[in-house]
């Protein structure tokens, strides 16, 4: 006893084995089954049955720390977006200003079609600054609010967004963001409550709880949850991403947190009971 | 794979091995890595802060443009809480309008967003037809309620009410208990997203050095302690 209780309490043994849990289904797949939750289903059926040349606003509301999380997810949803000929604006109303960034980034890494152009059908307009107030104002007046894309040049010059002067020419958001409950309230507020435009939410895994409640209310038509989400996403659309390929290290690193929270508390009620005997 | 590719990847390697060498104990290379991150953060939201309000601000008031002018000199009133007793009062006025736009923007929406519709949520039909339904629901309301009344402390929580209050602490657990769940998803999505170039050529060169790395450490820490005990031994 005093032997297990030394292995799991001492992190200089816990962490190599989770390294070796996280590491070794990365070089070596296993290939655990994977399961589909509704509410990713809900988000890629959502998105799917959009028409061709619809405009669709994905918000980047990340920030660098979170990226671990929900890089995958924001470049599964641009791509299957794309493949539905969907014209997706790239936005940023969260507090950091650092998802802007993180979204010229990934535009670079991803593979985009050649027939698909920036300023035509996707567009990165950046960070907006003044939350709740810029986003009601975003929502009346595009133009007036967003003058120059993320790369400087002004929006007016800009295809796509010739035919995009309010909300509601925008046919679904999708809102990807690190700040769990309050930037969804702030757009179920601002965008889904005044113009009923029908909306989404991919989060990361400490916030997915704040977030659900709004899913089964029927406030949010679907919820993406962390790395998960995205591989889930991976797997329904056929597009290709690393995501799937990390959910054996999820499911391993799962099971060893399983195993040792039941030895744990096996070895805490024969210490209580022990403890009463004596 | 290009030079630039293979650069890229080993300084990435090499920056994710230092970080997690901080599990092992606080060391140089931790704090190298700390405070890059740290300051390149503070210095790119410093710079796209000062873009911003220069693009979106003082460019379009050095044109004329009056409302600008006035969110402008509006928000310089900030900057008065650092002049002194006598101005210090000024900078309450960008602060009460800013209060004043978030409430009126955000509160005539939030009750119905935030309230309304979720306490309609809970209020579910009973009468489905579908067992599984039917407890979900039922579990659903009861949870909510004696959640409520374990907040609620102007009576003596005995006897059933005590009951009530148990449940609700039970419920409570049960979301505590599905949270520390997300969490250690989230958790380990972080660990793997640095992990995946440490896992693969050119990377994984570098695992062997940090291994050495730790592995002097422990040796550095085992005679340490050897020395301090045998001067303690010679002490007494």
């Amino acid at each position: 006893m005093g032997l297990i209780q030394k292995i799991l309490s001492d992190r200089r043994i816990i962490f190599p084995i989770i390294f070796c849990l996280v590491g070794y289904p990365l070089i070596y797949p296993i290939g655990l089954p994977l399961d589909v939750s509704p509410d990713t289903r809900a988000v890629y059926r959502a998105i799917g049955s959009l028409p061709a040349g619809s405009v669709i606003v994905q918000t980047n509301d990340v920030i660098f720390a979170s990226w671990g999380e929900l890089g995958d997810v924001a470049k599964v949803l641009f791509r299957y977006e794309l493949s539905r000929n969907l014209k997706v604006i790239l936005i940023e109303f969260g507090q950091s200003a650092q998802g802007t960034t993180l979204a010229e980034i990934f535009l670079s890494q991803i593979q985009i079609p050649a027939d698909k152009k920036y300023g035509v059908d996707y567009v990165n307009l950046g960070f907006i600054p003044g939350e709740e107030g810029a986003l009601a104002a975003w929502a009346k007046d595009i133009h007036q609010v967003s003058i120059k894309d993320a790369r400087g040049t002004p929006i007016s010059q800009l295809p796509i967004m010739q035919n995009v002067k309010t909300i509601k020419d925008i046919a679904f958001w999708m809102s990807v963001n690190v700040y769990g409950g309050i930037l969804p309230e702030m757009y179920l507020r601002q965008i889904q409550l005044i113009y009923k435009t029908p909306m989404a939410c991919a989060t990361i895994g400490v916030m997915y709880p704040t977030i659900k409640p709004f899913v089964s209310s029927g406030q949010l038509i679907g919820l993406m949850n962390s790395q998960r989400g995205a591989a889930e996403f991976e797997f329904l659309s056929g597009i290709l991403g690393l995501a799937a390929a990390t959910m054996d290290s999820q499911s391993l690193v799962h099971l060893f947190v399983i195993a040792v929270t039941l030895i744990g508390n096996v070895m805490f009620v024969a210490s209580k009971y022990g403890g009463k005997k004596q | 794979m290009t030079p630039i590719e293979t650069l890229t990847a080993l300084l990435s390697s090499a920056v994710a091995l230092m970080a997690w060498s901080f599990l092992y104990k606080d060391n140089p290379f931790y704090r190298l890595v700390e405070r890059v991150l740290v300051g390149g953060t503070i210095g790119y939201g410093v710079v796209l802060g000062m873009r911003s309000v220069w693009n979106r601000g003082i460019l379009p008031a050095a044109q004329g443009d009056l409302t600008m002018i006035l969110a402008v000199v509006v928000g310089l009133l900030l900057y008065l809480r650092l002049g002194g007793k006598k101005v210090s009062w000024y900078s309450r006025i960008p602060v009460s309008v800013l209060l004043g736009v978030g409430f009126g923007v955000g509160l005539t929406t939030m009750i119905q967003a935030q309230i309304t519709l979720q306490l309609a949520d809970t209020m579910k039909s009973l009468a489905t037809g579908n067992l599984l339904t039917i407890f979900s629901n039922t579990f659903i309301m009861v949870g909510v309620v004696c959640t409520v009344f374990y907040f609620f402390y102007s009576v003596e929580h005995k006897g059933p009410l005590s009951t009530a209050s148990k449940i609700g602490r039970y419920v409570m657990m049960m979301g505590f208990g599905a949270a520390f769940g997300f969490n250690l998803l989230g958790r380990t999505s972080v660990l793997i997203s640095p992990l995946l170039p440490v896992v693969k050529p050119p990377g994984i060169y570098l695992v062997p050095i940090a291994v050495a790395g730790v592995a002097y450490g422990l040796w550095k820490d085992y005679q340490q302690g050897q020395a301090k005990s045998e001067k303690q031994t010679a002490k007494s």
